[in-house]
Order: C-alpha cells, then sequence, then structure tokens
C-alpha cells in the first residue's frame, strides 16, 4: 500500500488526504501514518503550515493568518 | 481478589506454579498502557531504569484467580524497528526474556496507529493478546469497533476494555491465563509483504542459517536486514563470514526498495484488519465536511465557489464600507481641515498647508478607508476561522499545478494575499533554487491587502454600482497576470517539472468570534502604525515636494517630476498627479491614496467625488491596473534583495513588473477608449 502510495505522489500533482485514502481504499488516518512513515524514511516532508513559520515573523500582523492544516511535499 | 476492584490485590495470594506468569503490556504512548499497568499492580511496583539506558523500567507483581504475575510494562513505541532506545528496549526484552504473554494495548478510538506495533509484535515468538482499549472514547466518537470480527481477523485473542473505568480488565487476565497455559488455540495472521520480495526474504532466511545469535528467530532477522534495521544489521554483519556478508549485503543493496514493501505489507495488513473491524459512520462535523467539500473542493466548482466568495467579500466590503468611508471623508477630513484651517490663519501658510493638506489631507485620506479595511478583515478571518480559507489555498493549489507551477510555491504565494513581504521570506521552504526564485518573482504580482485597499477605495467613485464586479475584474487580471507570468517563467527556467503536494483540509466548524475579533483587531492596529508613521512621513514629503519652490502645485518639484514622466503615463491615461501617486506607493502601497489627498487637498466634496469629476472611466480603470501591477513596494524590494542575495535579480523582478504594469495599463486605457471611454 505503502508503494502504491509513493506511486501516485511521484506522478504529482495536489492530493487531499481523503482523496488518497478513497484511491487506496483505506482509512485516511492510515494515509497520515504512512505519510508520516514515508517523511521518516525520506520521500515526503511536512510543510511547516503558517501557525508555525509566523509566530516568528515579525510581520505576522499585516498578513492574513493562513491554517491550511497538515500539509506534505514530495522530494525531489 | 475481591471481585469488586477489577483486579488490584494489595495482599499477595498464595503462589500454585512455580514462578509468576511474565506478562509484558506494549503499546504506544498515551493508549491508557501505565493505567492499566497501576490498575494491576497497584503498590508493588518497582520503577528504575533500563540498564544502561535513562529509560524508566516500571515492573510490578499481582496475584488473580490464584495465578501470580509478573508484569513488565514496556517502554511506549509505536513500532520495533530500532529508531529509538525506547523500541530497541522492547524488542530486546520480548526477544530474550521472552515473556510467557504480551499483551498489545491498543486504542480503540484510533485503531490504524496502534495496529502497526501489533503487525511487528506478532512475528516474534512469542503469544500476543491484544487488548482493545478505550472502548467508551472510540464510542463517543462514533467509532465502532467490532472486537470478534477483530479477533477472528488477527487470529490472537482481542479483549474489550476501558482501562480507566476497570472495564475488562478480569477478563483481559483470564485470556492471559488461557494463552500461557496453551489452552486456547493461537494462530495469528501475519503481515505478508509483496512475492517478488519475499523470495528475497527466503534467499535471505537461507543465506543467515546457522549463524542468527541466540536468541533471535531467523526470519525474524531476515526481515529486519531486508528492512534496512540498523542494529541487526551491525549484528550480522559480524556474526556472518565476510564472503557470506558480501553476498547477503549485495542482495539487499539490489532490492533497496525493500524497506518500503516490508512497511507496505505491514500497512496492507492494517488496512484489512481495519476494514473487517471498525465503522465510522460520517456523522457531524465530518458528514458536513464531506458534503460541503464535494462541491467547495471540486476543480471546476471549487474555483467558481472561490470566485463566488470572493465577489460577496468585495461586495459587503463596498455596500457597507464605502457609505462609511465617504462619511468619514466628508465629515472628519473635510471637517479636520476647514478647522485646522481656520484655527491657523493667522499662523504662516506653510503651516496650515502642512497640517491641513499635508497631514490631515494624505495621513488622513488613507485613514478614512480603516473602516472598509476592518470589514475585508472581519471577511477574510471568518473565512479562515470556519476552514474555508485552507480549501481557497486547496482550489488554488491544484489550479497552480495546472498551469505547470511549483506545489511548494503556493504556500508562499498564499500569503502574499496579506503582504508580499512575509511570501518572499515565506520561500525559504521551497529547496530548490529554481523554484524558490520564481516564487520569488511571482509573489509581488499577489494583489497584497493594501493593493485591494486602493482598489475598493477608488473603484466606487468611477464605477458605481459595477464597482465590485471592477474589483473583482482586477483580481482576475492580477491572477490572469500570475498564470501567464508562470507559465512563461516556468518554461524559460523548470521545462514544466512537476511535484506532488498533499494536504489535510480541517473540519468545518462554527467560527470563534474571539479568534476572529483578535485576528482584525492584530490587522487594523498594523495599519494604523504604518498610518502614523511610513504614510505621516510620505505625506509630508509630498506636501513639501508639491508646494516648493513657490507654493503652487502645478510648478512645483513634484509636478516637474510627474510632467517628466507625463508622455508615459499619457499613454496610459494618466496625467502627472496620477503618475506621481503611483511613483508614491513604491514607498507603500496605501501613498498613492495619500498623495492625491494631498494632491487635490480634500474639502468637504470628497477626495474620491474630487477624483470622479476629474478622470474619465478609462483613465481610472487603466490607472487601477497599473497600480494593482505596479513594481513591489520598497519593503518587498528590500526582501527581494535580502533572498536572492542578487541585486540582478532584485532588478530584474521590478523590470518584470514594471513591463508587465504598464504594458496592462496601455492595453486597458486604449481598449476602453475604444471600447466607449
Amino acid at each position: 500500500m505503502l508503494d502504491r502510495l509513493l506511486e501516485i505522489l511521484k506522478a504529482g500533482g495536489t492530493h487531499r488526504v481523503s482523496d488518497l485514502a478513497r484511491a487506496l481504499d483505506t482509512t485516511p488516518e492510515l494515509v497520515e501514518m504512512m505519510l508520516e512513515a514515508l517523511s521518516r524514511a525520506g520521500y515526503v516532508k511536512p510543510v511547516a503550515t503558517c501557525a508555525e513559520t509566523c509566530s516568528a515573523c515579525s510581520l505576522a500582523d499585516s498578513c492574513i493568518p493562513t491554517q491550511p492544516g497538515k500539509a506534505w511535499t514530495v522530494n525531489p | 481478589m475481591s471481585p469488586s476492584a477489577p483486579v488490584r490485590e494489595t495482599t499477595v495470594a498464595p503462589l500454585v506454579q512455580e514462578r509468576p506468569l511474565l506478562v509484558a503490556l506494549a503499546g504506544q504512548p498515551n493508549v491508557g498502557k501505565s493505567t492499566l499497568f497501576n490498575l494491576l499492580t497497584g503498590l508493588h511496583q518497582r520503577v528504575g531504569n533500563w540498564p544502561g539506558k535513562t529509560v524508566e523500567r516500571k515492573e510490578g507483581y499481582f496475584t488473580f484467580n490464584n495465578v501470580s504475575y509478573r508484569v513488565v510494562d514496556l517502554p511506549g513505541t509505536y513500532s520495533l524497528t530500532a529508531n529509538s532506545p525506547e523500541e530497541l528496549i522492547a524488542r530486546e526484552f520480548i526477544l530474550r526474556e521472552r515473556p510467557d504473554v504480551v499483551v498489545a494495548v491498543v486504542d480503540a478510538a484510533t485503531l490504524e496507529r496502534s495496529l502497526y506495533l501489533v503487525a511487528e509484535l506478532l512475528p516474534l515468538p512469542v503469544p500476543v493478546v491484544v487488548a482493545l482499549n478505550m472502548m467508551d472514547v472510540a464510542r463517543q466518537e462514533g467509532i465502532r469497533v467490532e472486537p470478534e470480527v477483530l479477533q477472528a481477523a488477527l487470529g490472537v485473542p482481542v479483549v474489550p476494555m476501558s482501562a480507566t473505568r476497570g472495564v475488562g480488565v478480569q477478563e483481559l487476565l483470564r485470556t492471559v491465563e488461557r494463552i500461557a497455559r496453551g489452552d486456547t488455540p493461537y494462530a495469528p495472521r501475519l503481515p505478508q509483504i509483496r512475492l517478488d520480495h519475499q523470495e528475497v526474504l527466503e534467499v535471505i532466511s537461507e543465506q543467515v542459517a546457522g549463524y542468527v545469535p541466540e536468541p533471535y528467530p531467523r526470519d525474524w532477522v531476515a526481515l529486519k536486514l531486508l528492512e534496512g534495521d540498523p542494529e541487526v544489521t551491525q549484528m550480522m554483519s559480524a556474526a556472518l563470514p565476510p564472503d557470506r556478508w558480501e553476498e547477503v549485503r549485495a542482495i539487499l543493496s539490489a532490492h533497496d526498495d525493500a524497506q518500503v514493501a516490508v512497511a507496505s505489507g505491514r500497512y496492507e495488513w492494517i488496512g484489512r484488519m481495519v476494514r473487517a473491524a471498525v465503522t465510522r459512520p460520517r456523522i457531524g462535523q465530518i458528514g458536513l465536511t464531506e458534503r460541503l467539500d464535494r462541491w467547495a473542493t471540486h476543480p471546476l466548482w471549487g474555483l467558481v465557489i472561490l470566485g463566488g466568495i470572493l465577489g460577496a467579500v468585495f461586495w459587503l466590503t463596498y455596500t457597507v464600507g464605502a457609505p462609511i468611508q465617504s462619511l468619514l471623508e466628508t465629515y472628519l477630513v473635510g471637517t479636520l481641515a476647514e478647522g485646522a484651517r481656520n484655527l491657523l490663519s493667522g499662523a504662516p501658510t506653510w503651516v496650515s498647508g502642512l497640517l491641513a493638506d499635508g497631514i490631515i489631507g494624505g495621513v488622513g485620506a488613507v485613514l478614512t478607508f480603516l473602516p472598509i479595511l476592518v470589514i475585508f478583515f472581519i471577511a477574510m478571518a471568518f473565512l479562515e476561522d470556519v476552514g474555508y480559507m485552507a480549501r481557497a489555498a486547496y482550489v488554488i493549489d491544484r489550479f497552480m499545478h495546472f498551469i505547470g507551477l511549483h506545489g511548494k510555491s503556493f504556500l508562499p504565494l498564499f500569503l502574499g494575499f496579506g503582504c508580499n513581504v512575509p511570501a518572499i521570506l515565506g520561500t525559504r521552504v521551497i529547496e530548490s533554487h529554481r523554484a524558490r526564485l520564481l516564487t520569488i518573482l511571482l509573489a509581488p504580482i499577489v494583489p497584497c491587502t493594501a493593493r485591494m485597499a486602493i482598489v475598493v477605495f477608488l473603484a466606487p467613485p468611477f464605477f458605481g454600482p459595477t464597482a465590485p464586479l471592477v474589483a473583482w475584474g482586477l483580481i482576475l487580471v492580477s491572477m490572469g497576470a500570475l498564470a501567464l507570468t508562470g507559465i512563461a517563467l516556468n518554461r524559460l527556467l523548470f521545462q514544466g517539472r512537476q511535484s506532488a503536494f498533499i494536504m489535510e483540509l480541517p473540519l468545518y466548524h462554527l467560527p470563534n468570534w474571539r479568534t476572529i475579533g483578535l485576528s482584525v483587531w492584530r490587522q487594523s492596529w498594523a495599519f494604523v502604525q504604518r498610518a502614523g508613521t511610513v504614510i505621516l512621513v510620505v505625506s509630508v514629503l509630498i506636501w513639501a515636494l508639491s508646494s516648493l519652490p513657490g507654493g503652487e502645485i502645478e510648478r512645483s518639484y513634484l509636478a516637474q517630476l510627474g510632467k517628466s514622466l507625463e508622455s508615459a503615463g499619457r499613454l496610459m491615461g494618466l496625467d502627472w498627479r496620477l503618475t506621481v501617486a503611483l511613483l508614491s506607493s513604491f514607498i507603500a502601497k496605501e501613498n498613492s491614496i495619500a498623495t492625491l489627498g494631498v494632491l487635490f487637498s480634500t474639502g468637504e466634496e470628497g477626495l474620491a467625488n474630487l477624483l470622479a469629476a476629474t478622470y474619465s472611466s478609462a483613465t481610472a480603470l487603466a490607472f487601477l491596473v497599473v497600480q494593482i501591477l505596479f513594481i513591489p513596494c520598497v519593503a518587498t524590494v528590500a526582501a527581494i534583495r535580502q533572498e536572492t542575495h542578487s541585486w540582478r535579480w532584485t532588478a530584474f523582478s521590478i523590470g518584470l513588473l514594471l513591463a508587465i504594469s504598464l504594458v496592462a495599463g496601455m492595453v486597458t486605457f486604449q481598449v476602453a477608449v475604444l471600447v466607449g471611454g
């Protein structure tokens, strides 16, 4: 299942966890676990969301707050 | 054992066996393992450290049904791969001490997460009993787990329980005893790995046969070798003769994807277990989120809805904010300016000019659109808080992929809607140098709040009821320019390479007005502070330049500067005043308004009305198009220089935006004149 997930991600594009779960016939929770495993193995990388990055930013006040949940990108 | 207190026994009952049954409690952190341990052992606990480690070791004794037990609480772990000292301790204990039973404590509410450890426990040569804990929590969350089905699927006993309430603990102990005595058949269904890797596994298992040190099982060692476990690899490289180890190593390096294949088998297995035993009815928040997202994240309808929501935000901003702005301008700025002039009638002309035209005209004009901004901030904070902004992000990101943009560019670009500076600083998340550069070049095209505010301010007097449509169209122009520039630069710099981006969208929920209030307050205060500092200084400077040398605007230094650029401005229908307003926006975007406020010395007519009387709609439209695409403000330029470490790229960015904005402005003006001015 992990290998199928990798195949999907290598093809590129934007995916929601719930879409990936549907494509793999499993639950979003399991997809999230697999993404964490892939992240430990260096295949994907969690993206720091604004909630984390903005705390250190002096311009945070002039910026529309965005919290797009958890996000990952695929390492090249 | 007293029947009322589930298992805790304060006096040790006589032993009926040679040695106590050794039970190890395994489980990930926070599944109630410690609660179960305390419940079982009560005061009969020993707490120390695992030999040579700083990890706490807890051990205790108790008796139940005349059987005495020694129970060891293994460190909380998610797996048994030697990733951490805790994982190593847990598996070494099981392999070396060979407990009579391992109780795998799992959380019924997050079964997927708990089962990975079980998938690693089952291949070990020790029977496992699954304690399906937190059944009450799962029920509360609407998750239905069927223990009998899970038991049949796993092939090992499963005992439902709620350790915090003491429910199911006696049944767990009876099951442990039966398994330890061999009274119950034990046939676990193990996770399988893909067929091609299974053959490799067998080959490795044959290669290491006869060399595996005690007490490690051969098949387990082969599996861990295939998985690339560092401890087992080190152990076997020492245990095998050098030539045999070389052979094994060659097989392993030819199958470097085996780690994924082994883990994949476990996830497949977990998926099967969960599919069989767990039902999650999609009700309440989750059901609502799924229903709404069917539309909000649809490839086409998602974009339409986003456009609609943006349009509605503009409409609301205009309908509610514009009349307040106009009132403030007429009564507050107009009255204040008049008052200042009257009050300072005896003072030198330049003093009353500075105060009435420079400071009140400039800063006042900017401050009057605070109500408009507040409404805009409220709308944005509301959309953010209910969870819609994440959907907007998702829809836009997919659109950006569609035009060939890098997925990681999305977050920084999205920040650009607030302010371009954090957008450019935010490109640090992108490792690829070229992708980062592309994003830095594109970020200033995203219309920031200040630029949108100018549009919000200037559109109504010129376009009346169609103003929201014009504002909405200007955003579309920006996004179109972003897309076209993105496609062009992407072709030039990247040859259109793609990458994936995965998002987990939060559930929709009711807005928290406190969060929204705080966000609106923070942003509004930042705006007021800017008006009191940068915009104040620029207003005074513009006033000075427009008054010197003789006091006549038409002959001032500013007019001379503006007129020297007028020939370029005329192609877009802009006179020297609009050209100067545009130039002053380089310091901060809001200065456009402040400059026009100073140059038109607002009285009771109001700046907006004066502008409408002076300029044609074609000029106004061209000015707005240039303004929304114009070169970034000085703070953004400084950020570009800082992040690219190159004056050349900084100059390129300025040149690029200058070219885009001027071309767009000219085309807009000429077309608008042709269509009917």
